[in-house]
C-alpha cells in the first residue's frame, strides 16, 4: 500500500509540475503591471481607446452574425428537408478550412478597389462571420438533433404553428450550444491577428504587436496581453457555464427523432441556393482563386522565396507539435485520473485555457521567461562547463514549442480526456491487480484503447499549427519560415500571387479534420436516447 | 525514435557556425539579388532572416551577446539609430566603405552604412491632378483634396520615420498642424504603398504619399501606368528621404566575412543592381538613378537625419495614433 502511494504521488506530481509550466506564463501575464522598471499603461494610452473600441465592436458584430447565421442554417437543416441536404449540411462546416487571414487574402486579391470595402471593423465581421459560423451551427444542430419531436408537438396542439413552436421551443432549448458555438467563434475572433492586421483594424491582439514592435515597449504589450487574457477568460467561463446546462437539456429530450417538413417551390430553392452560395463564396470560390493564382505564380517564377524550406517546415513543426502536445495531453489527462489531489485537477484545468488565449500574447508570455532562462542556462554553461551553447530555448524551435504547447493544450487534452473517460475504471484496477504499474497501465491499457482519441488530438494540434501565425512570426528560429508567415508576407505586401501557393496548402491540409469530423460524427439519430457515459466535448469536437 | 528526431530539428535549426547570418528588413521579393550574388562569388554560405526592422531590432536587442546573427539591414535610418543606441552594432573603419558611401550616408563611427536611399514623396494621378498642383506635404492638407487622399496605414516604418523626421526638425506644433489637416482629409487608410499608387490609378484617390522605387516598378512594367511623382517641398528642405543601412553586429564572431559583405554590397556595380531590380537610389554619387525616376528630373533632398528621426520614432508613432492616422 505504502508503495502503491508513493508512486501515485509521483504521478500526480509530474502532473502538477506539467500543468504549471504551461500555465505560468499567461498566469505569470499579470505580474507585468507591478514588476519591471517598465512604463505604466498611460504611456501608451493613445493606442488603448482604439483598441477597446474595435474589439468590442468586433465581439458585438462576430457574436451576432455568428448566432444568427449558424442558428438559422442549423434550423434549417435539423427542421426542414429538402433536395441535397445531406450534402448541404456537411458542406456548411467546410468554412472551417479556410482560416481568415487566408479568405483575406483571396477577398483583397479579387475585389474591385483593393478591397478597400472591406479594410473596415465591418469587413472584418463580415469576413469572421462567414468562417467562423461553423461553431455555432455545429453545436445548434447536435442539440437540435438531440431534441425529440414530442417537445415541437406539445406547442403545436396549443395551436401554435410550427415555425412558432421552433422558435418558442426548440430554439431556447439549444441557447446552452448556441451559446457555447458563440462564444468558441468570439474567442477565435479575438486570437486572430492575420486577418485584422491585413485590414488594418486595430484590435487588442493589433495593438499588442504595435506596442512590442512600433512603441517599443514589451511590459506595456504584457500589460495589453494581460487585459485581454481577462476578456477571453470572461469567454471561456461563459462557454463552461452553457455547457454545464446543456447537460441538463439533453436528459430531458427523450423518444422520437425531430421529423423534418419537406420545402417546396420557392422555399426548397432558397434552402439549396442560400447555403450554396455561402460554401461557393468562403470554401469554393477562394479555392478556385488561389489555385489559378498559384499555378500563374509557378508559371511566371513568382513563388515565395525558400518555399520549399517554408513547407517543409510547416509539416515538421506541425507533425513534431502534435507528438509533443499530445503527449503532453495524455500526462495530464492519465495523471488526473489516477490523481484525487484537487491541487491537480485544479493546475490542468488552468494548463487548459490556453486555447482562448491569443498566439501573439502566448507569445509574448513565453518568450520573456524563457529569453530569461536561457541567458542564465548560457551563463551556467559558461561557468560550469566552459562551452557556450548559445540560445537552447529562443534561439531554436523550443521556444516555438513551448507556446504550441501552451497555446494548444486544451485541444488535444480535451480529446483525449474525453476517450479516456470511456474506459472504465475497473479496467485500470484489474490491469493493476495482475501486478501492473500505472505506466505499464498506460502503454498497455489505455493507450492502445485510445487510438482514435490519440489520432484527434494530433490531427486537431497539427492543422492549428499549420496555419498559426503570430506566436510562430515572433518566435520562429532562423530559417523557421513557414507557409503561413510565407502567406502573410506576401499578402502585406500585396503580392496576392506569391501569397496563393502556401494559402492553397493551408486550406488543403486544414480539410483533413473537418473530412475527419464528418466521418465520426455520422448518420443523424431515428432516435433520441438520453447519452450515456461522458457528454460530449463541443471544443474538442469542433475546433479546428 | 521522437526524442532523435526532435533533438534533429533542434540541431537542426539552431543553424551552424560558419554561415553568415543577416537580419535584413528589405522585402524579400526581388531585393535579394545582390546577396545571392554575393554567396555565389565568394561560395559563402548566407542565411536571410527576414522581419520588419523593429521586430529584428527586438529579436537583437533579446538575443544580445548571443544572437547568431552577423550583420543588420534595416530599412530605415530610425532603427539604424536605435541599434546603435543600444549597443548591437560594432565600429567598421574601411577605406573602400569610406570612399563608396558619402559622408552624411554613413555613421561618423563607423556602425552603419547607408545601403540604398529612399525618397518618400508625393503621388499623383497624371489624369486628375495636373502636374504642380501639388508641390508640399503639408500641401496634402489642402482642402481641395478632401476624399482624394490615399496614405499607407500609419504602422509602417516609413511613414513612421517620415513623421518623426519632420517633429526632428519642425518641431512637434507644425507637424501636428500638418498631420490634422491631412486627417481632416479623411484620407483613405491602405495597406501598402503598392495599394497607394493602385488606388490613385484606378480612380479611388487622387494624391497619396509613396516611396519613389513603387512607382519606378509600377512603371518599369507598364510604361503608361498613370501616376506621377511630384518631388516635393524644392523651395523649401526638400524631398524626404529615407535611409536602407547596414552594419555589423558587434557580437559576429565572423567581422571579416561581415565587412566584406557590406564592401561588396556598396560596389557601384552591385549598387547599379539595387538601382536596376529595386529603383532605388543608391548611397554611391557616381550611380546613376532608374531612368523610371530619373525621368521625372533631379530633385533637392533634405539631409538625412538618423540621429533626428531615431530619437522622435516613439513620439511619431504616438501622435500618429493619437491623431488617428490608422
Amino acid at each position: 500500500m505504502g508503495v502503491r502511494r508513493t508512486r501515485l504521488d509521483g504521478w500526480a506530481l509530474a502532473t502538477l509540475v506539467a500543468a504549471l509550466l504551461v500555465a505560468g506564463p499567461l498566469v505569470a501575464l499579470p505580474l507585468s503591471f507591478v514588476a519591471g522598471g517598465g512604463r505604466s499603461v498611460t504611456q501608451f494610452s493613445g493606442f488603448l481607446p482604439d483598441a477597446v473600441r474595435n474589439t468590442a465592436l468586433l465581439l458585438v458584430g462576430v457574436g451576432a452574425g455568428t448566432l444568427v447565421l449558424g442558428t438559422g442554417l442549423a434550423l434549417l437543416v435539423s427542421f426542414c428537408d429538402f433536395p441535397g441536404r445531406a450534402w448541404i449540411e456537411w458542406a456548411l462546416v467546410l468554412p472551417l478550412a479556410v482560416p481568415g487571414y487566408v479568405f483575406t487574402l483571396f477577398a483583397l486579391g479579387t475585389l474591385p478597389a483593393g478591397g478597400a470595402a472591406i479594410r473596415s471593423p465591418l469587413g472584418a465581421i463580415a469576413i469572421f462571420t462567414v468562417v467562423l459560423y461553423p461553431y455555432v451551427y455545429l453545436l445548434g444542430r447536435a442539440a437540435f438533433l438531440s431534441q425529440s419531436q414530442a417537445l415541437i408537438e406539445a406547442p403545436r396542439g396549443l395551436g401554435m404553428s410550427s415555425t412558432r413552436a421552433v422558435l418558442r421551443v426548440a430554439v431556447p432549448l439549444a441557447r446552452p450550444a448556441i451559446l457555447g458555438g458563440t462564444a468558441l467563434a468570439l474567442m477565435e475572433a479575438l486570437a486572430d491577428f492575420g486577418t485584422v492586421n491585413l485590414l488594418g483594424v486595430h484590435t487588442f491582439t493589433d495593438a499588442i504587436y504595435r506596442v512590442w514592435f512600433i512603441a517599443f515597449d514589451r511590459q506595456a504589450a504584457m500589460q495589453l496581453a494581460a487585459l485581454l487574457v481577462s476578456v477571453t477568460l470572461t469567454l471561456l467561463v461563459l462557454e463552461r457555464l452553457a455547457r454545464g446546462r446543456a447537460r441538463y437539456h439533453q436528459l430531458a429530450a427523450r423518444g422520437q427523432a425531430i421529423a423534418a417538413a419537406r420545402l417546396r417551390g420557392p422555399a426548397a430553392v432558397g434552402a439549396v441556393a442560400g447555403p450554396l452560395a455561402l460554401v461557393g463564396i468562403v470554401v469554393i470560390a477562394p479555392l478556385a482563386q488561389l489555385s489559378t493564382w498559384a499555378v500563374r505564380s509557378i508559371r511566371d517564377g513568382l513563388l515565395a522565396p525558400e518555399f520549399a524550406v517554408a513547407a517543409r517546415n510547416s509539416l515538421l513543426l506541425a507533425l513534431m507539435s502534435a507528438v509533443l502536445v499530445g503527449g503532453v495531453a495524455l500526462l495530464l489527462a492519465y495523471g488526473l485520473r489516477g490523481s484525487r489531489s484537487r491541487l491537480t485537477a485544479g493546475a490542468v484545468r488552468v494548463a487548459t485555457i490556453g486555447y482562448g488565449v491569443p498566439g501573439s500574447v502566448v507569445a509574448v508570455s513565453v518568450i520573456v521567461p524563457l529569453a530569461w532562462l536561457d541567458h542564465r542556462l548560457d551563463d551556467a554553461s559558461n561557468t560550469v562547463f566552459g562551452a557556450d551553447p548559445g540560445l537552447i530555448l529562443t534561439g531554436t524551435v523550443i521556444g516555438l514549442f513551448a507556446a504550441y504547447v501552451v497555446r494548444f493544450l486544451a485541444l488535444a487534452f480535451q480529446a483525449v480526456e474525453t476517450s479516456l473517460l470511456r474506459i472504465p475504471q475497473d479496467l485500470d484496477e484489474a490491469a493493476r491487480g495482475l501486478g501492473a504499474d500505472r505506466l505499464e497501465v498506460l502503454a498497455r491499457v489505455h493507450v492502445p484503447l485510445l487510438r482514435a482519441g490519440l489520432a484527434t488530438a494530433a490531427l486537431l494540434v497539427f492543422t492549428e499549427v499549420m496555419k498559426e501565425l503570430p506566436a510562430t512570426l515572433l518566435l520562429r528560429p532562423l530559417g523557421g519560415d513557414t507557409l503561413a508567415i510565407a502567406v502573410w508576407q506576401a499578402t502585406s505586401e500585396s503580392l496576392f500571387r506569391t501569397a496563393a501557393l502556401p494559402a492553397l496548402l493551408i486550406v488543403l491540409v486544414g480539410l483533413l479534420p473537418v473530412a475527419l469530423m464528418i466521418r465520426l460524427s455520422g448518420r443523424r439519430p431515428a432516435a433520441i436516447e438520453p447519452s450515456e457515459g461522458p457528454e460530449p466535448q463541443p471544443l474538442a469536437a469542433t475546433t479546428m | 525514435m521522437v526524442l532523435a528526431a526532435f533533438v534533429a530539428v533542434v540541431i537542426a535549426t539552431s543553424g551552424s557556425g560558419d554561415e553568415l547570418v543577416i537580419y535584413t528588413a528589405r522585402s524579400h521579393y526581388g531585393e535579394e539579388q545582390p546577396f545571392k550574388d554575393y554567396a555565389s562569388r565568394t561560395g559563402r554560405d548566407l542565411r536571410l532572416f527576414g522581419g520588419s526592422a523593429s521586430e529584428l531590432y527586438e529579436r537583437l536587442e533579446s538575443e544580445g551577446s548571443r544572437s547568431k546573427a552577423d550583420v543588420l539591414i534595416t530599412v530605415d535610418a530610425a532603427n539604424l539609430w536605435r541599434a546603435k543606441e543600444a549597443g548591437l552594432l560594432q565600429p567598421v573603419r574601411s577605406d573602400a566603405l569610406d570612399r563608396e558611401v558619402p559622408r552624411d550616408l554613413r555613421d561618423p563611427d563607423g556602425e552603419w552604412y547607408g545601403l540604398t536611399q529612399r525618397a518618400r514623396t508625393i503621388m499623383r494621378s497624371t489624369n486628375r491632378v495636373k502636374a504642380g498642383e501639388v508641390i508640399t506635404y503639408e500641401g496634402l492638407g489642402d482642402p481641395r483634396w478632401k476624399g482624394r487622399l490615399c496614405l499607407r496605414s500609419g504602422t509602417s516604418e516609413y511613414n513612421g520615420d517620415f513623421i518623426a523626421d519632420r517633429i526632428a526638425k519642425d518641431g512637434r506644433a507644425a507637424t501636428e498642424h500638418m498631420l490634422r489637416r491631412w486627417m481632416a482629409n479623411d484620407p483613405k487608410f491602405l495597406g501598402s504603398d503598392i495599394d497607394v499608387l493602385d488606388a490613385i490609378a484606378e480612380g479611388r484617390c487622387d494624391v497619396g504619399l509613396a516611396n519613389s522605387y513603387y512607382l519606378g516598378r509600377e512603371l518599369a512594367e507598364d510604361p503608361s501606368f498613370p501616376v506621377a511623382l511630384e518631388w516635393a517641398d524644392q523651395r523649401g528642405r526638400g524631398t524626404h528621404v529615407n535611409l536602407s543601412g547596414i552594419g555589423v553586429v558587434r557580437r559576429t564572431d565572423q567581422r571579416s566575412a561581415a565587412v566584406g559583405l557590406l564592401e561588396f554590397l556598396e560596389r557601384p556595380m552591385e549598387q547599379r543592381v539595387f538601382v536596376r531590380n529595386n529603383k532605388e537610389f543608391p548611397v554611391a554619387p557616381e550611380v546613376r538613378a532608374a531612368p523610371e525616376i530619373a525621368r521625372f528630373g533631379p530633385f533637392k533632398r533634405d539631409p538625412i537625419d538618423v540621429r533626428g528621426a531615431g530619437a522622435h520614432l516613439e513620439e511619431a508613432v504616438r501622435l500618429m495614433n493619437d491623431l488617428g492616422w490608422e
